[in-house]
């Protein structure tokens, strides 16, 4: 099971000051989490390097990281960015098709709700942070949200929709 | 793909890094804005119609408040995008530029509407005067934030671009609004619109390949 958000932070702000042991604990943790988060968006072959390019920014970017801040989403800018440049390269030699299904969605809700989702939370409406809690986390049905928070059916679904498109955003967002 | 490529060489490579500040780099930025408004009224003079008792020019207020609030939203969001981060809203910068626009339209209505030929309103001399200073203090400024956003992970390259451009041409306006004697709308519509435009193209076209990682 991957490290939490805060565990990771911790972990980075202890590389940043040159401890190894911290560091290597959190690549190793960085490399499952990239592995999954690149696992639909690129072809199987390219996994293995598109991951290695990623860590390998993350080691050079390292100074950018600020403790104070979730580190997933710092991790996610810097996968999005390599991903967008991988992209770009295979666009250019022409050695496979781009593919419009992977390119069109770089912010994949079901990504979005992995990083550091209670900070993630606080940055949302509370309505919409509620309707996302009781049916995507706690597994309740739409007529059980309704009951429980006292929206409509049709509300909570709004509500999540909205809500998940918004933490999708604020993740992209720099 | 990368050769020789493991976690355990990479973990043995590290070196403690020196985190960036950003408030760090808008301080030093603020003080070479300074010195470049000194470089101007030392070259140039300084005309004082901020606060003086012999007539306070309104003006002169409010295109200094316009340059300052357009370009510290323009550097915090620049500065800002070197390290990625959620929440951290750097939207302000658009509000800025909404509100600047104000100048230029309202110097086309008042061109428009004015009986005074629009000729006798430009002083060219001046204005490329204001263009060459304005770009040559900002040029500086955009050195400062290109070094800043390479040192981080600006994860948006062109607009990173942009704003270097914007803020790197405010400032330098700004800077260089010390000595510009005008006040009259038309003339501040067309060359400190000019000015910052040009820098942003520049910051647009320039900055981007320079700061790729």
């Amino acid at each position: 099971m991957l490290a939490d958000d805060k565990t990771l932070a911790r972990l980075m702000a202890l590389a940043q000051q040159g401890d190894k042991a911290a560091y290597r604990s959190l690549l190793g943790e960085c490399e499952i989490w990239l592995k999954r988060y690149y696992a639909r968006k690129i072809a199987p072959h390219m996994l293995e390097d598109l991951v290695q390019e990623t860590l390998i920014s993350l080691h050079r970017k390292r100074a950018s990281y600020d403790p104070k801040r979730a580190f997933l989403p710092w991790l996610a800018a810097i996968a999005r960015y390599r991903w967008i440049d991988h992209l770009r390269k295979v666009y250019r030699t022409k050695e496979v098709e781009l593919n419009e299904e992977l390119a069109a969605d770089p912010s994949d809700p079901a990504v979005a709700a992995k990083i550091g989702l209670e900070r993630l939370m606080e940055l949302i409406p509370e309505k919409q942070a509620l309707a996302i809690k009781l049916v995507k986390i706690q597994g309740l049905t739409i007529a059980e949200a309704s009951e429980q928070t006292g929206q409509s059916e049709s509300l909570v679904k709004v509500n999540i929709h909205r809500g998940m498109k918004r933490m999708a955003a604020v993740i992209e967002e720099e | 793909m990368p050769t020789g490529f493991d976690l355990d060489s990479l973990a043995e490579e590290l070196t403690p890094v020196k985190r960036l500040n950003a408030n760090r780099v808008m301080l030093g930025l603020a003080v070479l804005t300074a010195l470049g408004s000194g470089i101007v009224i030392a070259k140039l003079g300084f005309h004082n119609r901020f606060f003086d008792p012999a007539g306070t020019n309104p003006m002169y207020l409010i295109r200094g408040g316009l340059l300052l609030i357009l370009g510290a939203a323009s550097l915090s969001a620049v500065t800002g995008m070197a390290q990625p981060a959620v929440g951290s809203n750097r939207n302000g910068w658009r509000w800025a530029v909404a509100a600047a626009l104000i100048v230029p339209i309202a110097a086309a209505v008042a061109a428009l509407a004015s009986r005074t030929p629009l000729a006798d309103r430009l002083y060219p001399i001046h204005g490329v005067e204001c263009l060459t200073y304005s770009i040559g203090i900002g040029l500086v400024l955009g050195a400062v934030i290109t070094w800043w956003l390479r040192r981080g992970a600006a994860t948006s390259p062109e607009r990173a671009g942009t704003l270097t451009g914007l803020a790197a041409g405010s400032l330098g306006t700004l800077a260089y609004s010390m000595h510009c004697p005008h006040s009259d709308i038309v003339y501040i519509g067309l060359w400190y619109t000019l000015t910052i435009a040009v820098a942003m193209l520049a910051g647009r076209l320039i900055v981007p390949r320079m700061i790729r990682w």
